[in-house]
């Protein structure tokens, strides 16, 4: 019967886990410029477990393996092929981190797969949220880690 | 997919996962005195909660609540407890009164501060408070609306057909909610 309680009690936390990542893309001349929006403490905790308990997310901005870790994680397939990207950075603002990566890409894509399966290995109810632009038609996917790939139409 | 829908869909997964059982618990307590009859008080007391967690959801932008996190996971139990003991009163099981819709809004303005750091994930940049926050709070609505629907089904059987009184349900649910939210509330206990 106390254990009974103990479940049920746990179950009720006032501070909810909010598992939330949201990137935008944008395509501009030939480049696809991303943001991701991560949980500082979520990223950490992601590169604990590939890097080791003591790695603090401090050290990921001089980290080279940072831009092989979410290069692995977060991309775009064209007609299957994946693109080649480049990490291009990352700041640190208190409870949240931003990512910057780039996507060369010479034409103005009409459909695009996307890819996002960041923390989908630490938490059962991730969702990321990848909202794409090209020129004026804005489009969104949806991945948990149920369904981690989704393609977007612009035409 | 647009932006929009998936917004809205996050708002709607956030509520109906477990993440947020607080919720459906202080809903659960606040429709416990009212018969399946006045289904629309009940809609119009969680939509006022809907509107006071929005509003300190939407303050996140202005930083102008920035209260200790602690004190908020001890302060939204303490909603829940207050709620259910004012189920136990005659005034709260008054279902004439428009008392209970001041209550929900402004609990639900405490609600919100517990999503104090959902503020900077949801907006930023182009992404703007009608693309973003607006369809997460209609989710969280949705949601909720949802739960009420359910519950009203439960209290709609216990009532009509198996013909109990709902002062019995409320006594029952009423007493569960108090119990179990006076718990979380010495287990956050901030002092």
């Amino acid at each position: 019967m106390g254990i009974f309680w103990i479940i049920l009690v746990s179950l009720f936390k006032p501070a909810h886990d909010f598992h939330v990542s949201i990137s935008q893309a944008e395509w501009e001349e030939g480049l696809l410029k991303c943001t991701i929006r991560v949980f500082s403490d979520d990223l950490e905790m992601s590169l604990q477990k590939d890097f080791g308990v003591d790695y603090r997310l401090e050290s990921a901005l001089n980290d080279e393996r940072l831009a092989k870790y979410i290069l692995k994680h977060y991309g775009f397939r064209q007609d299957g092929q994946i693109l080649r990207g480049e990490f291009v950075g990352m700041e640190i603002e208190n409870d949240l981190s931003f990512l910057y990566l780039q996507f060369p890409l010479e034409k103005e894509p009409a459909t695009l797969e996307v890819y996002n399966l960041l923390f989908f290995d630490s938490f059962e109810d991730q969702s990321n949220i990848v909202n794409v632009q090209c020129g004026s038609v804005l489009r969104s996917a949806f991945l948990s880690p149920q369904k981690n790939t989704q393609i977007l139409e612009f035409k | 997919m647009h932006p929009f829908t998936n917004y809205l869909r996050l708002g709607y997964e956030h509520i109906i996962s477990l993440a947020a059982l607080d919720h459906i618990l202080f809903l659960i307590a606040l429709m416990a005195v009212y018969q399946t009859k006045n289904w629309l008080k009940v809609v119009i007391a969680v939509s006022f909660f809907t509107i006071g967690h929005s509003i300190t959801l939407s303050l996140g932008a202005l930083n102008v609540v920035n209260i200790d996190q602690g004190f908020i996971e001890f302060l939204i139990p303490l909603t829940i407890v207050f709620t259910a003991l004012l189920n136990l009163s005659k005034f709260g099981q008054n279902q004439k009164s428009n008392f209970k819709y001041w209550i929900a809004l402004s609990f639900g303005l405490i609600h919100g501060l517990g999503f104090s750091n959902y503020y900077d994930m949801l907006v930023m940049g182009e992404s703007n408070y009608w693309q973003a926050l607006l369809p997460f709070n209609l989710g969280i609505e949705l949601a909720q609306l949802l739960v009420v629907f359910v519950m009203l089904i439960f209290m709609g059987i216990y009532g009509f057909i198996l013909n109990k009184k709902i002062r019995d349900w409320n006594l029952f649910v009423s007493g569960s909610a108090f119990g179990l939210a006076l718990i979380m509330c010495i287990e956050n206990w901030p002092f």
